[in-house]
């Protein structure tokens, strides 16, 4: 297995108003290649797990390791572009790649044209595929997504995760996507996480890359799914 | 407002428009006018920018005027209009205007050189070893509250009546704006920025380069801008003792004579000099800075 996250007994709680407030609570995961997307409700802690991941964030207890060569993209759930640099140049941020490069990974996120606009001269959407550009840009071997579709209309989310299987399958990186919507876990996922009351409550493989690409969702999967959503919640 | 060119009002004298101006640019005649033209609008622009500030000196030097026709105060309290100029250009022509202004801006030039080396040094510092500036903290705070004013006396004590009081009391109070500043710029970048820096294995001199310096800079050139502003403004305090030149000796000398006409030309003087040179800072700064630029440097 190549680049991927190894997480044993993952906790972690935050203090409000001096109380303890579990958010992980033992977590267990082995990431394996492809496309693994975390899937869970607002606030169960997806973005926590990323962070701790990424090294953000350190656990209270457990172990996290993360294999491979140290070339992580990472895409935050917001854009998080330097205010003061342009376009071209926050995808090329902290790399020594050249300008047209940056400008060729522009146009993969549909952006030809808009190289040398501030990220206040470009809408919440457009800043956002920026910073996708920007996560692929070390040519990683690892992506860390949070939500990175979650602000874009239905068009764009389509082609952005249609490009983001593309450059998974011509590259080989693989990625920890995190997302609230079932729809997006099972087009995106080679396996579906669900993350729930801090530790990891169901874990399926994705029958996806055996069939041609579909939109239809895999309706047995998908039942499966809510099922242990519900089960959570009730 | 912003006037464009083309909707500058023709102004008055200027030749009407002719067909040959465009068709024949060869023409020595054809080439000049629209450069006159150019320049002539320029004119006009400058003055409908300024028109405020032309409004307000024609009133005040009116009002001036009146109350010196009117006698309501004696000349030797307050000289009229028509003396001060007269001095002004008496003091312009003999060079000794223009002396005091250079004494005065190499002063403060270098005062203000020597506090945003040591401000960015001490914002450096509370940035990177938060635990040393918690000691230096306290002397800042203490020093901010004293009006370097108040430090002559000693200063003159310590270092003589040479430059080096009126320099150390420039810097000091250039000082205090620009550290408060530059401080607040270098330590107020949000985590959001800094995590894209720990997601990319910055190092600490990388983050500090890449992230919280440029962040930063629109404080800095905030914190410079005001504080141009205060070490001009301590001139005349500077140069008030033991001084052979510049703007505030020429005012506290001229009082010594009574020559009320010749501390108003010191004052204006300062004040003109003052704007042009927080104009000139603003200009540059808007025409480089494409980020963090607000209203404040229109
Ligand atoms: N810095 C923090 N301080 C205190 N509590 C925090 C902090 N960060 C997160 N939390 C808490 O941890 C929990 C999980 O937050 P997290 O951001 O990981 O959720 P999430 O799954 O990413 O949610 P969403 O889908 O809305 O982004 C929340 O209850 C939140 O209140
Ligand atoms: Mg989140």
């Amino acid at each position: 297995m190549t680049a991927g996250a190894e997480i044993a007994n993952l906790h972690k709680s935050y203090g409000l108003r001096g109380r303890a407030v579990p958010v992980l609570t033992g977590l267990d995961f082995v990431q394996r290649d492809g496309i693994t997307v975390v899937l869970g409700p607002s606030g169960c802690g997806k973005t926590t797990l990323l962070r701790i991941v990424a090294g953000m964030e350190a656990p209270d207890d457990g172990v996290v390791r993360v294999r491979g060569d140290g070339r992580t993209g990472m895409v935050f759930q917001e854009p998080r572009l330097m205010p003061w640099l342009s376009a071209a140049q926050n995808v090329a941020f902290g790399q020594r790649r050249r300008r047209c490069e940056s400008a060729g990974l522009l146009a993969l996120v549909g952006l030809a044209g808009f190289e040398d606009a501030l990220p206040h001269q470009l809408s919440g959407g457009m800043r956002h595929r920026v910073a996708l550009a920007r996560a692929l840009a070390n040519g990683p071997s690892l992506v860390l997504a949070d939500e990175p579709f979650a602000a874009l209309d239905q068009d764009t989310r389509e082609d952005m995760q249609d490009l983001l299987l593309d450059v998974q399958r011509t590259t080989g990186m693989n990625v920890l996507l995190v997302t609230h919507s079932l729809d997006e876990a099972l087009y995106l996922g080679d396996r579906i996480v669900v993350l729930d009351g801090g530790r990891i409550a169901a874990d399926h493989s994705s029958p996806r890359n055996a069939g041609p690409r579909t939109r239809e969702p895999d309706r047995r999967l998908a039942e499966l799914i809510r099922a242990t959503l519900q089960r959570k919640h009730s | 407002m912003t006037q464009t060119a083309d909707a500058a009002p023709a102004p008055v004298g200027a030749p009407p428009p002719e067909a040959h101006d465009v068709a024949a640019p060869t023409s020595g005649r054809a080439l000049r006018r629209p450069v006159a033209r150019t320049v002539v609008r320029a004119l006009v622009r400058a003055l409908v920018g300024a028109r405020y500030g032309v409004v307000v000196t024609v009133a005040v030097v009116g009002l001036w005027w009146l109350v010196c026709a009117l006698r309501l105060r004696s000349a030797y309290v307050l000289p009229s209009p028509g003396r001060v100029w007269s001095s002004a250009v008496a003091m312009t022509a003999s060079g000794e205007l223009a002396e005091h202004v250079l004494a005065s801006v190499g002063r403060v030039l270098a005062g203000f050189a020597i506090a945003f080396t040591v401000a960015s040094a001490v914002g450096v510092l509370a940035l990177l070893r938060p635990r040393m500036y918690a000691y230096l903290s306290p002397a800042l705070n203490f020093l901010r509250n004293v009006p370097p004013l108040a430090l002559i006396p000693l200063l003159i004590l310590w270092f003589g009546i040479g430059e080096t009081p009126k320099l150390v009391v420039i810097v000091l109070t250039a000082f205090v704006p620009m550290s408060m500043s530059i401080t607040k710029g270098l330590r107020s970048c949000g985590q959001e920025l800094l995590d894209v820096g720990t997601s990319l294995h910055f190092s600490r001199g990388r983050t500090f380069a890449l992230i919280e310096l440029p962040h930063a800079l629109p404080d800095v050139l905030v914190g410079m801008r005001i504080s141009l502003g205060y070490a001009w403004r301590a001139l005349v305090g500077a140069e008030m003792f033991a001084a052979a030149s510049g703007l505030g000796y020429l005012i506290v000398d001229a009082g010594h004579m009574s020559r009320a006409d010749r501390v108003i030309v010191g004052v204006v003087a300062i004040g003109l000099v003052g704007v042009a040179a927080d104009r000139l800072f603003a200009l540059v700064v808007r025409r480089t800075l494409r980020w963090g630029i607000d209203d404040s440097w229109r």
